[in-house]
């Protein structure tokens, strides 16, 4: 084999055919050389796409889950900023596989938190799901900050849920859900907890009221939720944003120049107090530890007085609150929420594909799965032939984000109407308290450890 | 605020452990070390093999390399692509147990849970429902009362040996799926009648009502093929 014979511009003159066909035939000669080398490329790819998500979802079956709900006291006079301690105290439990076995064999991956709020007929509920492991640590964490909220672990309310939409459809009812993203680099932090404190009493505020006013809206048989599937991501995240940070820190030069001659020179630009804070909101969201998360909210309501617009306008709305208009904000995923017509693209099958997302959504929903698409097994796997999963967009808040996106209700809060309260402050008892008995019989106090 | 900037992108090298590195590189200093050996050996063999540097000695040069990359490590690479291709489809064979249910028309939740009815013919039950109605042909107040008293409990009896489990009749009937049957209605309201015998003193039936309600029980007793 003579590479030379193949390639027309050498042996046939030099004309436009010629140089076309020795493009063409120096291709061909070039993957007739190393066409096994980029086969193995490719399927190493799907192969291990397919064996991580076999692994992992081997690995998060096994977890067993715990159910917390968070029944709040009368008032809580406590700011947001405990939230994100707790938050950053959650951060700390991340989990990675850190050899060979655990990465391959278990397939361990990142355990992920859900926070929820859950509205059965207009009474409001706060719910935390944790892995069962990791409890003892988490209430730790969370009682050290809020010591007046009890953490009753309960069945998985998800159970009285349709468990997919055949259910949905015997008990005549009708579904609404969609996900929220962010429209920028997540780099650039929401509107904070920061931002709605004041010292002046008249001027706080406290989003979680929005979100419990539009909850407690919900009538007799439906049933509305908010929940935020939580990741905690690898602390080398925040430094993604360095070019970001770096740009803002540049010094901006005048277009005009001033001087004379040799002496010309770009006067240096004084920058203005909002560029200022700007950069000061920014560095300081990533100073903190940043979670991936999913914002999922959902309405099931009767066929027969379905309106979807108090979730959809009210949640949308709620989410709304932490928008800010130089910085980031929340946006409604319509590319996968349930109500594509047949002016979406592809055209064909509106009824069926409005019925595939409900199902698809419903789905995460109770499962608190993230669907996301980041490498190729969970797109083969995740997709459906008329609903690719191609549009989930996970979004990159930092734990002080996620704290104003959900905390317990501040005093600022109207709660009573809404939540079921615990109407006695709880007071541990004081050390050095006798106690009469064996050794052996204080175990029967802690709570039972999981085999 | 605009910013032109974009963000860095993770490097994938140092998310792999230091073992990972190494098998890499170990895989793939070996491949190179194997086809350069090769190349030096061919090398050898054909300029310095008494041809000396010549036309035909660089094509058999040429020849050596074509057949070591080619043959040699295209062939083992092509062995390995197989291999791969029948284990990606062996991963997604194990993997595909663990999808989210994603279904246009996925069967219920509680698909296996429900009980099924199989018809069992009893002449036992036509034997007492000849009674029955033959009780209810008198007309008297009384025994048109214990006629559908009766049939209610020979209703009740069947179920149970259908195997339904519950505390009375109304907790079986419940366990019936409505849509699956199309006489279960008329049977509610004619137990319904039978409990407001049985509870209210005094109370009294007219002969139509004692007719429909037993032809409720017969028409369910006939669509469960009890006779």
């Amino acid at each position: 084999m003579n590479i030379t014979d193949s390639i027309g511009v050498f042996t046939d003159g030099f004309s436009a055919t010629n140089v076309l066909y020795g493009f063409w035939n120096i291709l061909l000669v070039f993957l007739k050389y190393t066409w096994w080398l980029w086969v193995f490329f490719i399927v190493w790819k799907f192969m291990m796409g397919a064996f991580f998500y076999w692994r992992r979802e081997a690995y998060r079956k096994k977890i067993r889950w715990v159910v917390l709900e968070l029944v709040i006291p009368r008032l809580i006079e406590k700011s947001p900023r405990l939230m994100d301690q707790f938050f950053q105290a959650l951060h700390a439990l991340r989990n990675d596989a850190d050899h060979l076995d655990e990465k391959y064999i278990d397939g361990e991956t990142t355990q992920r938190y859900s926070v929820e709020m859950a509205s059965f007929e207009g009474q409001v509920h706060f719910y935390m799901r944790i892995p069962a492991k990791q409890r003892d640590m988490i209430e730790a964490a969370f009682l050290s900050y809020y010591p007046d909220v009890e953490l009753i672990e309960i069945e998985d309310y998800m159970k009285k849920l349709p468990q997919n939409i055949t259910d949905a459809d015997r008990k005549d009812l009708d579904i609404w859900v969609t996900e929220f993203y962010l429209d920028k680099s997540p780099c650039l932090p929401i509107k904070t907890y920061i931002q709605f404190e004041n010292m002046d009493e008249q001027h706080q505020f406290d989003p979680m009221s929005t979100f419990l006013e539009v909850m407690a809206r919900v009538k007799k048989g439906e049933y509305m939720g908010m929940q935020i599937v939580l990741q905690p991501l690898h602390r080398s995240w925040n430094y993604r944003c360095e070019p970001i940070v770096e740009e803002l820190r540049e010094p901006k030069y005048s277009n005009q120049k001033q001087g004379v001659g040799d002496f010309q020179f770009q006067p240096m630009m004084m920058k203005s107090p909002g560029e200022t804070d700007d950069l000061k909101t920014i560095e300081q969201n990533l100073s903190k530890p940043i979670f991936v998360t999913i914002p999922r909210v959902i309405y099931l309501a009767p066929k027969l007085n379905f309106y979807d617009g108090l979730a959809r306008r009210g949640l949308k709305g709620a989410f709304n609150q932490y928008s800010s208009k130089d910085m980031n904000y929340f946006k409604d995923n319509v590319k996968v929420s349930t109500k594509p017509g047949f002016w979406d693209f592809p055209y064909v099958f509106p009824e069926m594909r409005r019925r595939i997302r409900k199902q698809r959504l419903l789905q995460y929903y109770i499962g608190r799965a993230f669907g996301s698409a980041d490498d190729i097994g969970e797109f083969i796997y995740l997709s459906h032939w008329l609903n690719l999963q191609l549009h989930t967009k996970p979004v990159e808040i930092s734990t002080e984000a996620v704290a104003s996106l959900f905390h317990p209700p501040s005093n600022l809060v109207l709660t009573a109407p809404h939540t079921a309260r615990s109407e006695s402050r709880k007071v541990g008892p004081s050390a050095g308290l006798p106690i009469y008995g064996e050794e052996d019989a204080i175990n029967k106090f802690y709570p039972k450890k999981d085999k | 605020m605009k910013i032109k900037a974009k963000m860095k992108n993770p490097p994938k090298w140092p998310d792999l452990f230091q073992i990972e590195r190494n098998i890499i590189r170990i895989f793939v200093g070996g491949l190179l070390l194997y086809f350069f050996s090769h190349v030096f050996i061919a090398f050898v063999y054909n300029f310095f093999g008494g041809q000396g540097f010549s036309a035909i000695a660089l094509k058999g040069f040429l020849a050596d390399i074509d057949k070591v990359w080619r043959f040699h490590i295209g062939g083992f690479f092509i062995v390995l692509d197989i291999t791969m291709f029948v284990l990606m489809f062996v991963f997604f064979k194990m993997g595909w147990k663990y999808r989210p249910q994603l279904k246009i028309y996925p069967p219920p939740s509680d698909l296996g849970k429900q009980v099924k009815v199989k018809p069992k013919t009893d002449p036992a039950i036509f034997e007492h429902w000849k009674n029955i109605v033959a009780k209810a042909n008198t007309g008297t107040q009384e025994n048109m009362k214990s006629a559908v008293i009766e049939a209610d409990a020979l209703l009740d009896n069947h179920l149970k040996n259908l195997g339904f489990e519950g505390e009375h009749l109304a907790e079986r009937l419940s366990k019936l799926n409505p849509k699956s049957f199309k006489t279960l209605e008329p049977v509610w309201k004619a137990h319904k009648l039978r409990n407001d015998i049985v509870h209210t003193p005094g109370s009294k039936i007219t002969a139509r009502q004692a007719q429909n309600s037993l032809l409720a029980y017969r028409n369910f007793f006939k669509e469960t093929r009890a006779f």
